[in-house]
Formats: C-alpha cells, sequence, structure tokens
C-alpha cells in the first residue's frame, strides 16, 4: 500500500557553509555568484578530449595528524567546508549532549580520486600504494568517521548515496532522523571530488559539454563537472532566519540515466516536499532546479516544473557557475539558494540565453533584487532517484 | 518516541546459502551460482552486477515469504562499498586503448544502481533511499528505514548487501558477499502462525561506546539480527561493528 507522507516539523538551519569553484568560503562563492562570474576552467588532470570543469582552487588544508590515514581530497573538501561551522556546533553540542548531534553526508564518488591514482600505481607496479586504505579512503563509511573527529559529534551518522541527488536526500534523512528522535541536531552535507572516471563516464553518455554548460538554453548540448562540498548545521526547533520546510523524494521507475520524459517522478518530489512542509505550490518564489544542460533533463524538468507550479515561480540553474557537483550538487545549490535569499538577489541562470523557447518556465535572465520567503532546490540522478527540498528564509 | 517494527518476512542469498530457507535448513550449496534474479528483465539480468543479482534475490525472496507489493512499498538499500566490481571494470578501462569508458557500465557505478535497476523493474515511483555507514551499515539502514517508518507510517523494505571484493583489493578489505531483506510493518499484519509476522523489533537506538556489548555474530552482523528474528531466543542484538556508532535492537519473537 502506498503512503502519503506526513508534515513534518520543520528544521533550523543554525548555520551553513560551503566551497565550490566559485569560492572557498561563503562570503567569497556570494562575490562571485553575485557578480555573475565564470568560474569554470580547465580540469586538473589530462584528458583526451576537450573538457571544463569546476575546480576548487588552491592548495586544500591538510587533515590534522591524528586523521592523516583518512587522506582523499574529498577529505579536505570537507574540512574546508566545515572549518567555519565550529562554533555553531560546539554551541549544538553543548546544547543537546554529544550523542543527540548526528551527521548524514551526501556522496556519489566518495574516495574514488584517491582509488584512481592506487590503481594507476597497481597497473605499473602490481602493487597498490604502501599507505592506501581503502576502508579510510575509499569506502562511503570513511568520511564519517573523519567528520565524527574533526566535530566531536557521536549521534547516528551514515551516507546517503544516491548519485546526483545525495546530498538533497541526506535533508530528508536529517529531518526523518530528528522526527523519529534519533538526534536532536544533524550536521548534514555533501561533498564529491573532481575524479576521471566521472568526467570520462559523463562523456561516454554523450553528455559532457566541452564548453561552460548553458542550463535552460536553446543550444544547450550538455553538462560540466565540478566538485565542493556544502554543509548544515540542522536544529530542532531553532530560532534563526533559516529553516528547512519539506523534502519530497520520489523514483522515475523509467530508466537508468534519461529523466521520465514527461517529468512525473520529478512532479511527485516537488509536490510531496510541499505536502511535506505543508505548503500549496504558490507559496514557492524561487525554484533552483537540477537544470543540468543537457537537452533531456531541461525539457523534463521545465515540463515537471509547469505541471506543479501553474503561477510560475522564477527558476535558475546554479550549474552554469558549479558545473555539476554530482552528489554534492544538492547541499551547494542549497547553500547557494539560501545565499540568495539572504541577500535578496537572485542571480542570473548563467548561460541560459537565449531561453529555449520550448520550456514553459520563467527563467531568470537577468539577475534581479527580490526578496523571496520559500524556495525549492531539486536534484535528480542515475536510477531515476529524485530529491525537492524546500527552504525558508524569514528576513 | 520508541522505533518499533513488525517483521513481516525476511530473506537471504549467501554463495552458501541461497535462500533463507537454505540456511534455516542448513543446507549448504555445492559451488558458486549467480542468484537468479528473477525480478530483473532478461536484459538488464544479463548486464547486472553480482550486487544487483543479490538484491534482486533477496527481493524476490520477501515477495515468496510475506505479502509484499514492490511496487509501492518504499526501498532502503544499504552497502558498504556499493558497486566494487564495476568500479573494478571502469579503472581497468581507463588504462586500456584510449581509456574511454563503457557508457553502460558507467551508469551502472552508482551506489544507488541496484536499486533503480529494480525501481525500474518494479515500477516503484516512490520513495527509496541507498545509504552506507562502514561496519555500522546495517544499524545505519535499519534505523532509516525505520525513522521512515516512525514518521510515515506503513511499510518499508530494507536490504544490505556487499559484493566481492575485486582482485586487487584483496588482502585491503573484506567484506562477506551476502544479502539480506527485511519487511518491515507498523502494523502486525495477519496473526496466523503461518503467514503472520516473525518477530518484533523493539527500541532501535544507539548505545553509548562504553556500554557492555553482545556479541556480533562471527560471519556477519547481519546474521546475528537473522538468527534472533528466526531462531530465537531473541534480546538485544548489535547491528554493527563500529564501535562508535553502536545501534542495538530488541529482537521479540512472535509464534
Amino acid at each position: 500500500m502506498a503512503v502519503t507522507p506526513k508534515t513534518l516539523p520543520p528544521l533550523g538551519i543554525a548555520d551553513y557553509a560551503l566551497c565550490c569553484c566559485l569560492g572557498r568560503t561563503r562570503e567569497a562563492v556570494w562575490r562571485g555568484l553575485s557578480k555573475a562570474e565564470g568560474s569554470l576552467g580547465a580540469p586538473p588532470f589530462e584528458l583526451p578530449f576537450a573538457s571544463v570543469c569546476g575546480v576548487v582552487e588552491g592548495p586544500l588544508p591538510a587533515l590534522p595528524g591524528a586523521l592523516s590515514d583518512f587522506d582523499t581530497r574529498l577529505a579536505r573538501l570537507v574540512l574546508l567546508a566545515l572549518e567555519p561551522l565550529e562554533p555553531s556546533l560546539a554551541r549544538l553540542r553543548a546544547r543537546f549532549g554529544d550523542s543527540r548531534v548526528g551527521i548524514v553526508v551526501g556522496s556519489s564518488t566518495a574516495g574514488l580520486d584517491t582509488t584512481e591514482r592506487a590503481y594507476a600505481q597497481y597497473v605499473q607496479s602490481g602493487e597498490l600504494p604502501w599507505g592506501y586504505s581503502p576502508v579510510r579512503q575509499h569506502r562511503f563509511g570513511a568520511v564519517l568517521a573523519m567528520v565524527r573527529e574533526l566535530v566531536g559529534a557521536r549521534g547516528p551518522a551514515l551516507v546517503v548515496s544516491t548519485a546526483c541527488s545525495s546530498s538533497g536526500k541526506a535533508f530528508g534523512t536529517a529531518q526523518r532522523m530528528i522526527a523519529a528522535g534519533l538526534a536532536d541536531a544533524m550536521l548534514v552535507g555533501g561533498v564529491d571530488a573532481l575524479c576521471q572516471m566521472t568526467v570520462r563516464g559523463f562523456r561516454s553518455l554523450g553528455i559532457l559539454s566541452e564548453q561552460p554548460c548553458r542550463p535552460f538554453s536553446s543550444q544547450r548540448v550538455g553538462l560540466n563537472i565540478g566538485e565542493g562540498a556544502a554543509f548544515f548545521v540542522l536544529e530542532r526547533g531553532g530560532d534563526g532566519p533559516h529553516r528547512l520546510l519539506g523534502v519530497g523524494e520520489s523514483s522515475d521507475a523509467h530508466h537508468m540515466t534519461a529523466p521520465d520524459p514527461g517529468g512525473r517522478g520529478a512532479a511527485q518530489a516537488m509536490g510531496a516536499a510541499l505536502a511535506l512542509a505543508g505548503l500549496e505550490p504558490d507559496a514557492i518564489e524561487l525554484i533552483n532546479a537540477h537544470g543540468t544542460g543537457t537537452p533531456l533533463n531541461d525539457a523534463a524538468e521545465a515540463t515537471a516544473i509547469a505541471a506543479r507550479f501553474p503561477h510560475a515561480p522564477k527558476v535558475l540553474s546554479t550549474k552554469g557557475y558549479t558545473g555539476h557537483a554530482l552528489g554534492a550538487a544538492g547541499g551547494i545549490e542549497a547553500a547557494l539558494t539560501l545565499l540568495s535569499m539572504e541577500h535578496g538577489l537572485i542571480p542570473q541562470s548563467r548561460g541560459c540565453e537565449p531561453v529555449d523557447p520550448e520550456l514553459d518556465i520563467a527563467v531568470v535572465e537577468q539577475a534581479s533584487a527580490l526578496k523571496v520567503r520559500r524556495a525549492l532546490s531539486n536534484s535528480f540522478a542515475f536510477g531515476g532517484s529524485n530529491v525537492s527540498v524546500v527552504l525558508e528564509h524569514t528576513a | 518516541m520508541s522505533l518499533d517494527a513488525y517483521v513481516r518476512g525476511a530473506a537471504l542469498w549467501t554463495p552458501e546459502y541461497p535462500s533463507l530457507q537454505a540456511w534455516r535448513d542448513g543446507a549448504r550449496a555445492e559451488g558458486l551460482e549467480k542468484p537468479r534474479a528473477a525480478l530483473l528483465p532478461p536484459r538488464p539480468r544479463g548486464r547486472a552486477s553480482w550486487l544487483a543479482r543479490m538484491l534482486a534475490e533477496v527481493l524476490d525472496g520477501l515477495v515468496a515469504g510475506s505479502q509484499v507489493d514492490l511496487a509501492t512499498t518504499p526501498l532502503v538499500f544499504g552497502s558498504v562499498y556499493g558497486e566494487l566490481e564495476t568500479m573494478a571494470t571502469l579503472l581497468a578501462m581507463m588504462h586500456q586503448d584510449d581509456g574511454s569508458l563503457s557508457p553502460a557500465k558507467f551508469q551502472a557505478s552508482v551506489h544507488n544502481s541496484a536499486l533503480g535497476q529494480l525501481s525500474i523493474a518494479l515500477g516503484n515511483r516512490g520513495y527509496s533511499n541507498c545509504v552506507a555507514a562502514g561496519d555500522g551499515t546495517l544499524g545505519a539502514t535499519l534505523a532509516e528505514a525505520m525513522a521512515w517508518l516512525a514518521c510515515h507510517g506503513g511499510e518499508v523494505v530494507v536490504a544490505t548487501a556487499d559484493e566481492a571484493t575485486p582482485d586487487f583489493l584483496r588482502g585491503r578489505i573484506e567484506e562477506p558477499r551476502c544479502a539480506l531483506a527485511l519487511h518491515l510493518a507498523c502494523e502486525a499484519g495477519p496473526e496466523d502462525p503461518d503467514s503472520g509476522p516473525l518477530a518484533r523489533l523493539c527500541d532501535l537506538r544507539m548505545v553509548p561506546a562504553s556500554a557492555p556489548a553482545a556479541p556480533v555474530a562471527a560471519e556477519s552482523p547481519e546474521f546475528g539480527l537473522l538468527r534472533a528474528i528466526v531462531h530465537g531466543p531473541g534480546g538485544a542484538v548489535e547491528l554493527g561493528r563500529d564501535p562508535d556508532q553502536r545501534f542495538c535492537v530488541d529482537v521479540e519473537r512472535r509464534g
């Protein structure tokens, strides 16, 4: 028997932080986003084809000595993103107790960047590097052990790995964990590091653009791969300006990589998010779309948005700035959405012009000052996994 | 709020015991045969990884043993490593010829690939999730599933599986090839001995690292849980070997 999801209590967003190719801090990211700066560039490794990637520039911080066994690019991105959240996490640990603060991390690749390098040595010498540990550097649980030590949280910890919807769905898991009484606060987010397999893999699928991507444009030809991390400190109650209202999840049951062209699964996820938040569609003023820039995704998503939101809210894709950060995308894009709401400025949907006239949605062609109270952020993934996250900002 | 659920059905696949009944009867299989994975249509089945076939097999086992509707019941899948075999194939491809990858292998490499294939085969458009938590994966997967039940009611199918270690990682990791599935529900369902619930899971919780630990089954935590559900006498079951994340649940046998 199918179950209709019930409304869950909203959660306060006590703090959030991110890093991506737009910048290494929340402030730097906002500077890049508000100036509509292009930040996609050359990939950090050699490839036998042209490609554009979203790379977090500069050296990443080294892990503390006790955690050096966990060292990967992914782990360093986590460390970079988490640093500003220490005071908020310390406050919630003091308030609720370490064992009542949990961790949910969304990731698609885990430590694959390090495993690629280890495998390259294995091919050459027949031996994996001496210090390589798949337990601490490859498997999904490794990031949990590291984050647990970094932030001192001792509550339930898990990785959600549903490809490109991973960190969007992490919000849903966190909201349920708190509603079910397993925790009072959760550190939630996502991370993925650039690696060759994902760039080559999307190339093999014929959906990798050699130029910066053009979400919702009639000239869109594909996506770019990015990297980064974003984390949010969620708490039961909370009196800050940001809240997580609802998270809707669904499955396309259609195809492993192509979206249902009618956008049914996407529309279902958006509808479930509204239902869980206890909202009507017209409460949503802005949608940060999945908007990868592939012809099929953008068409299906636009169909779903048009069907679900007849009042035509503003629609934006931030992947023209960041590329597609895969498992981290949902977290990064939720953070970009909050930044836009916080600053009262909706950035241009970079690369959208000329907007595809076949898409019946209100794409943000120019940056505009707009106070948005409630927004929705979409992520869709391989396997037909869909998630929509409803966020609120009250000034 | 106490996290509780009735276990309406259980299924198991290992190379030694290709069904729950075989395990209960102590009937060890000879040789190593791939799971039949009858839930997958022939073409995807032909391409499916061991992990996807193992998941399909235990979901099929649930259908045979309990009245679960896999087209509408939420699915929660946990795996420590996910699609290792496919990852190893893709890594090898990157070092052959021009390094181009098979699109079919790439799309099958994500952690939720098996879940995606099954949701497509079953026509399940609802909530599903795919999680991992290292040595605490069984506990975390059950926590995700039982938190869903606590929030939304109804039923949920929870499964865990891991496939064999690829050659290049042998000696660095050891994960037994094993798949388990449970059909959980808020309500007990039919009370007759043949189709009633197998057990009740009560008070899923985290216990402090310093608390006395119940022994974890030698083969894997999955077997400890299954033994308590199927053979009894029940009691508290540790759901993993991660000392930093100890999920525990009380099992009350029924019937």
